[in-house]
């Protein structure tokens, strides 16, 4: 089996000396654009995330007067309406997505942008959530150093994108179809982003108290051919830069299907779907907010607190 | 920003809610910008671009905006 990864082999020439350009994100426009009419039918992936993003909203303590929604197509203002408690710790919300159609799908204040030129004033909102839209961005640490500056000092962040192992049942039963028909497995499913170190990038990019999980959900299919309609009707087939530009063919397709239910097939014959979510977090600095103490400042010792009896495990003490 | 920006006529019509005035910049330049009513438009007069609203919806995308006359 071949492995995408998110390293294209191919380096792609840096356009305007920024970033190499993995995906292609006038494609995922249009994509998006045109997966807008019937997003609302086919969005159970970004209803079940937005759903995950207000429970962290809930869990904490604070009300906030602004909230900037960025991706999933009105998803996270139309989770709002069954979530009373969340809907009274945020004031105002904007919903804002690369695609102007799916922006247009928000029941409240929208706006179509690009969230690697976040076109937001500095210190302006008190809450940003980010549902299922940073995987697409060609520097994701440069787009979270963006939300950071948009966010009021102690405003908080939220974000949620597809990682690694998302379809890799797909992928797999794509490439082993490729190699059936003597064909180099070419990139026709997005790699995502592979699982990294999301607490890692949030830190990165200045936010304090980082956090991430990963969560997995399973969806089940009749077959690939649905799954990837489905696919394409969420706007999230691959924009890669380097995807495959030869169209697969149909026999391509239906070995891919058998491959598929030959190799994943639950007993009632349908497939299941893995989508990988990783949830990530942090706050905007604020001189308030906890700090870890300085290295050796300790007037207690741990083992007195603990009530056990110190250990020496060989380390020399720190300066 | 725009002076006009809670003038509460914009809400019906072409507008654009006034928060959004509030918290956009262009996204070339960051520059604040205008609303210029009568062209449902977000003008940013650093970059010489004219962002449209569309059924409320300002467009802050550079290729999606007009250019202004130098």
């Amino acid at each position: 089996m071949t492995r995408v990864t998110l390293i294209a082999s191919k380096p792609q020439p840096p356009a305007d000396d920024g970033p190499p350009q993995l995906f292609d994100r006038p494609l995922l426009r249009q994509r998006k654009d045109r997966a807008a009419r019937e997003f609302r039918d086919y969005d159970f992936l970004y209803a079940r995330v937005a759903d995950d993003l207000l429970d962290r909203v809930e869990s904490i303590s604070r009300d906030f007067d602004t909230c900037l929604v960025i991706g999933g197509g009105g998803a996270v203002g139309r989770a709002l309406k069954d979530r009373p408690q969340a809907r009274a710790k945020i004031g105002k919300v904007i919903e804002a997505d690369l695609s102007p159609k799916m922006a247009g799908l928000s029941e409240h204040p929208a706006v179509a942008l690009d969230e690697e030129i976040l076109p937001v004033r500095e210190g302006s909102v008190d809450l940003v959530l980010s549902c299922l839209s940073l995987h697409w961005t060609n520097d994701l640490v440069g787009a979270l150093i963006q939300i950071n500056y948009a966010l009021k000092p102690d405003g908080f962040f939220a974000g949620s994108v597809l990682g690694g192992s998302t379809l890799s049942e797909l992928r797999a039963s794509m490439s082993k179809a490729e190699e059936a028909a003597d064909r180099e497995p070419e990139r026709r499913v997005s790699p995502f982003a592979d699982t990294i170190d999301m607490a890692g990038l949030v830190s990165r990019a200045g936010f304090t108290m980082p956090v991430s999980d990963i969560d997995r959900v399973t969806a089940r299919y009749g077959n690939s051919f649905v799954l990837m309609r489905d696919l394409r009707k969420m706007g999230e087939t691959s924009v890669l830069t380097d995807r495959s530009r030869t169209p697969g063919t149909k026999s391509l397709f239906v070995t891919t299907a058998q491959a598929y239910s030959a190799d994943y097939a639950h007993e009632d014959g349908k497939i299941p779907a893995t989508f990988e979510i990783i949830n990530f977090g942090g706050w905007a600095p604020h001189p308030d907010q906890p700090k870890p103490k300085r290295p050796g400042s300790a007037t207690r010792r741990l083992a007195d607190a603990l009530g056990v009896e110190e250990q020496d495990a060989g380390d020399k003490a720190g300066r | 920003m725009s002076d006009t920006e809670k003038n509460p006529s914009q809400a019906q019509g072409g507008g654009v809610d006034p928060k959004l005035l509030e918290i956009l910049v262009c996204p070339v330049t960051r520059e604040p910008l205008t609303y210029d009513r009568d062209a449902n438009e977000l003008i940013s007069k650093a970059a010489g671009l004219a962002y449209p609203i569309r059924e409320g919806v300002p467009i802050m995308l550079p290729e999606e905006a007009r250019e202004l006359d130098a």
